[in-house]
């Protein structure tokens, strides 16, 4: 108990400290509040903008989520592939590796001009972007059966659609899971800098909007606002993926 | 029957295993037994179809091992983690595609046979000790019925007490089934106390140097192993194992 207590009330009380010195450095020392906003205009922005946000924050969420969802199919697809033959995997790993290379910036875009300012281009970018972890993860994965199951299995002259789904896929899942922390992250970066291109016309905004909007007019509060969004998101995203860890996938995750 | 004809076995120029033959009898029980790196394994890995001869050749019924009923139980239980201890049992009939009624009510015998309590069956591998899932790795094995059973030192990680319990009870499950073993280890005790035939091989390239027939009665127990009988017969083998290695 007195564990937890500390857990919870020790970084409570550096955060309370840091915004305490933060709001006396910017108030004394009269800086621009462009140039860095106080605490309390970042509270009072989100105070002001709070429906925006949430709403932003949402649709964000379903850009990164669904992106991340498509990488996950896809990058599983892809290493399915791959574990099948060493040659296809010869053939095809060096294409994946650009996947993580490419700068997304730089193909963003191009990607809006082919799929039009909507939300599908933003699930587009947070794919590309988050699809290069689960390959390898995944792909590692149904590569690392134990030696002696394979033997097992060719003893019991198991299929090789029988190997693939009874043994390697499963084998796999723990791997994948590390896949995909490191790439549910990558997805809520892709999905923010592809809303940074496309902007979405009408009603709705995300928060790669905002963040852009608020940076344009210098209302830098607004902006701290959109960032904390940002990262929350973030958070809840991978809390998301160890929580589904922890309970639905722990027959094959604990070992 | 198991036969091996004129076998021999290279690994990248390596010669493994040197000219072997050898016959096991149907419902005979042989152990192996010979240094480390002699090639035990390998021989037994030949006689279940893991492994192809470089040249020779080895039958089991006349026919290519690939296509016999052969059973494996490895050194480590390999069991399948997600799996529990019924559905481990059950994973060579769900691969030879007999989940029938009938093939599916071997799975709680197998679990008696063994001696695992049924309230086990539930369990995941974590959450068993390693006799038990020793235990279970050899139900699996039994579950389709083979008509040859290979054991690559299987009790080899147990403690001293666990192992003798194992070996009586493996014995008795013989005495039921009567299948065909062939159990490697390096263990002569255990051989002589499991065996009819004891194989003595030796250092690489492996060959068997020693047939020593072993003739206690069964039930074999705690009285055979304190016998004097038994460890002269020990002694006999330690013997040839001696002379292979040098």
């Amino acid at each position: 108990m007195r564990e937890t207590l500390q857990r919870v009330l020790l970084p409570t009380a550096t955060l309370l400290i840091a915004l305490a010195i933060w709001q006396t450095c910017v108030t004394k020392g009269k800086i621009p509040p462009y140039l860095l906003p106080s605490p309390a205009a970042v509270g009072a922005a989100f105070y002001r903008n709070g429906a925006d946000l949430w709403s932003g924050t949402l649709l964000t969420g379903v850009a990164a989520l669904a992106g991340f969802a498509a990488a996950v199919v896809l990058g599983t697809l892809v290493a399915l592939l791959f574990s099948q033959s060493r040659l296809i995997r010869l053939s095809g790993y060096p294409y994946a590796i650009f996947f993580q290379t490419v700068p997304i910036v730089a193909i963003a875009p191009w990607i809006v001009t082919l799929t039009g300012y909507g939300l599908p281009s933003v699930i587009v970018v947070a794919t590309i972007i988050s699809l290069f972890p689960i390959i390898t993860s995944a792909t590692t994965g149904m590569l690392s059966v134990d030696h002696s199951l394979v033997e097992l299995f060719r003893l019991h002259r198991a299929s090789r659609w029988q190997t693939l789904w009874k043994l390697q896929f499963p084998t796999a899942i723990r791997y994948l899971v590390t896949g995909m922390k490191s790439s549910s992250g990558l997805a809520v970066v892709g999905a923010i800098v592809g809303e940074f291109f496309v902007g979405y016309s009408g009603a709705q905004h995300g928060l790669g909007y905002y963040i852009r909007s608020s940076s344009d007019n210098l209302k830098t509060d607004e902006l701290f606002a959109a960032m904390i969004c940002c990262t929350l998101l973030g958070v809840v995203v991978f809390a998301a993926i160890n929580l589904l860890e922890r309970f639905a996938l722990r027959r094959w995750t604990e070992s | 029957m198991i036969q091996l004809s004129a076998v021999t076995k290279s690994f990248a120029e390596q010669q493994v295993i040197a000219a072997t033959d050898l016959t096991i009898e149907r419902g005979e029980f042989v152990s192996l037994v010979g240094p480390s790196g002699c090639g035990k394994s390998t021989l037994l890995r030949l006689i279940a179809g893991l492994e192809t001869a470089t040249s020779g050749e080895v039958t089991i019924n006349q026919h290519v091992p690939a296509n016999a009923e052969t059973a494996f139980v490895f050194q480590d239980p390999t069991l399948l983690p997600w799996r529990t201890t019924y559905d481990n049992i059950r994973l060579p009939l769900e691969l030879l595609g007999r989940t029938g009624a009938e093939p599916l009510a071997k799975i709680p015998a197998a679990i008696d046979l063994v001696g695992l309590r049924h309230e086990d069956a539930r369990k995941l591998p974590r959450m068993l000790s390693g006799g038990m899932r020793m235990r279970v790795s050899l139900a699996r094995a039994l579950v389709t019925d083979p008509q040859v059973l290979l054991l690559d030192e299987p009790f080899a990680a147990l403690d001293d007490i666990l192992r003798q319990q194992l070996n009586e009870e493996l014995l008795a499950i013989w005495g039921q089934r009567k299948w065909t073993g062939v159990f490697i280890t390096h263990n002569v005790a255990e051989a002589v106390f499991l065996s009819q035939r004891v194989l003595v091989m030796s250092a690489r390239p492996g060959q068997i140097v020693a047939d020593v027939p072993i003739q206690f009665d069964l039930p074999r127990g705690a009285e055979l192993r304190a016998s004097g009988a038994f460890a002269a017969q020990c002694g006999v083998v330690s013997h040839h194992l001696r002379q292979g290695a040098a």
